[in-house]
């Protein structure tokens, strides 16, 4: 079986994900060869015939949706490795806003920019963030931000081996061992205003936490260290859209918060990871186009 | 489409127990109402999700009326209904702020002896998204 791995508008890190199966590596590759990786092999051109080929990031440039339809011609099984190539990830929250001003922000109206000048020569063209999901088709998905790597070692090793892969599809309060009581929080908190008891719900605390809305298979990492889940396995199976989701879960729950709730964190809380897919961006998108 | 002849697609999640009943009622003592309103039967006006509530805008509805059964102890799961407030409140200020306009959005209460106030309330909506015009997503037929 031939391998080949692309990156995209993205951190690199599920590549690093990637390399961190180890000793499953060798076990993996047994059968498999890796025919092209931007990080770990020198090869410039995606070559013909691959059988699985493994993207991660998201669609950004004409360059980046250039490079992965290359991929899917050239490839029998695609898979959509982290939460930017199966919902746009971080970046796509840049979708609030249009890309002038997004260019016109990074090169000149930072504080250290003296004279700023937007770079345009032979370069491809920037757009508005897209999952590779939307670009092309693609046959499997691993989200998480980076994802598992027990996760990811198990659907490949079942691709390789001719399986069908299968992903959780409870939330993350399923995976979470804290306590609930059925008491609604008096008020929304924010982390650094204090330490948040490890035992009971964050929810019911008044943390913001994305669990109720978020796909299972990381083992509620985060609200096992005390920390508000941030959503970045995106939204559970049935649920196509996950601030919606969320927001519905929060309703039910926080009797008198929820008025106060401000709408400019909205995106930035209910869709970290999902704004680019959401149906939200999608609507002002299509409204603006008219 | 000509503003004039404009006929708006409105669908109305109506609860069993209340506002079903009424718009029930109100056919069988043979009030008028805009034959616009395609009513959908739930449980609960709790049961609404704001996922239905997008997903018939993106399929192109004009307008979504959520009706629910009267506030402050009316509904027959105790609070359902407030929930649901909630939920198209909020729903209505994202609505606004993507441009798509949070007034194509609205809840009422009602009580299952109420059919005029079913009647006025859907009366009221539909003359508010005649005036609103067509959904902006709506396909080209």
């Amino acid at each position: 079986m031939r391998i080949a791995t692309l990156g995209l508008t993205g951190c690199s890190g599920c590549h690093v994900a990637l390399v961190s199966l180890h000793e499953k590596l060798l076990e993996l590759l047994k059968n498999a060869e890796l025919v092209h990786s931007y990080i770990l092999t020198d090869e410039k051109e995606i070559p013909e015939n691959i059988d699985l080929g493994i993207v991660e990031g998201s669609v950004r440039t004409t360059h980046n949706e250039e490079k992965v339809k290359e991929l899917r011609d050239k490839t029998k099984i695609l898979v959509a490795l982290g939460s930017c190539s199966c919902f746009g990830g971080v970046q796509g929250l840049g979708n609030v806003y249009n890309v002038e001003t997004l260019l016109t922000k990074v090169y000149k109206q930072t504080v250290t920019t003296v004279e700023g000048l937007i770079p345009t020569k032979d370069l491809p063209e920037v757009f508005k963030v897209k999952p590779v999901t939307e670009v092309v088709k693609v046959d499997y998905m691993i989200p998480g931000c980076p994802p598992e790597v027990e996760s990811i070692a198990e659907v490949l090793t079942a691709i390789v081996q001719g399986k069908t892969p299968t992903l959780p599809a409870k939330n993350v309060c399923d995976e979470c061992p804290r306590e609930r009581r059925n008491i609604p929080p008096k008020e929304l908190k924010r982390l650094h205003t204090g330490n948040p008891d490890p035992k009971i719900c964050l929810l019911e605390q008044g943390y913001l936490c994305m669990g109720p809305a978020t796909r299972s298979g990381c083992g509620a990492k985060c609200p096992k260290a005390n920390m508000p889940c941030e959503g970045c396995y995106g939204p559970c199976e049935k649920a196509w859209d996950q601030g919606l989701a969320m927001l519905d879960a929060l309703t039910a729950m926080m009797g008198k918060v929820l008025p106060n709730f401000k709408m400019e964190t909205h995106p930035g809380m209910f869709y970290r990871y999902t704004y680019a897919s959401s149906i939200l961006s999608k609507l002002s998108k299509m409204v603006k186009k008219r | 489409m000509e503003k004039k002849d404009f006929e708006p697609v409105i669908v109305a999640f109506c609860c069993w127990w209340c506002a079903y009943g009424a718009a029930d009622l109100a056919g069988s003592s043979k009030m008028d109402y805009p034959t616009n309103i395609r009513i959908v039967r739930v449980p609960c006006s709790g049961r609404v999700d704001p996922l239905h509530i997008l997903h018939a805008f993106k399929e192109g509805a004009d307008g979504v009326m959520v009706a629910g059964c009267l506030k402050d102890g009316g509904c027959h799961y105790i609070d359902g209904n407030m929930k649901a407030e909630k939920r198209v409140l909020q729903l209505k200020k994202q609505l606004e702020s993507v441009g798509f306009g949070g007034d194509r959005l609205e809840i009422y209460f009602m009580s299952a002896g109420e059919p005029d106030k079913f009647v006025k309330a859907a009366t009221e909506f539909y003359e508010r998204i005649k005036k609103l015009g067509p959904n902006p997503l709506k396909k080209e037929v």
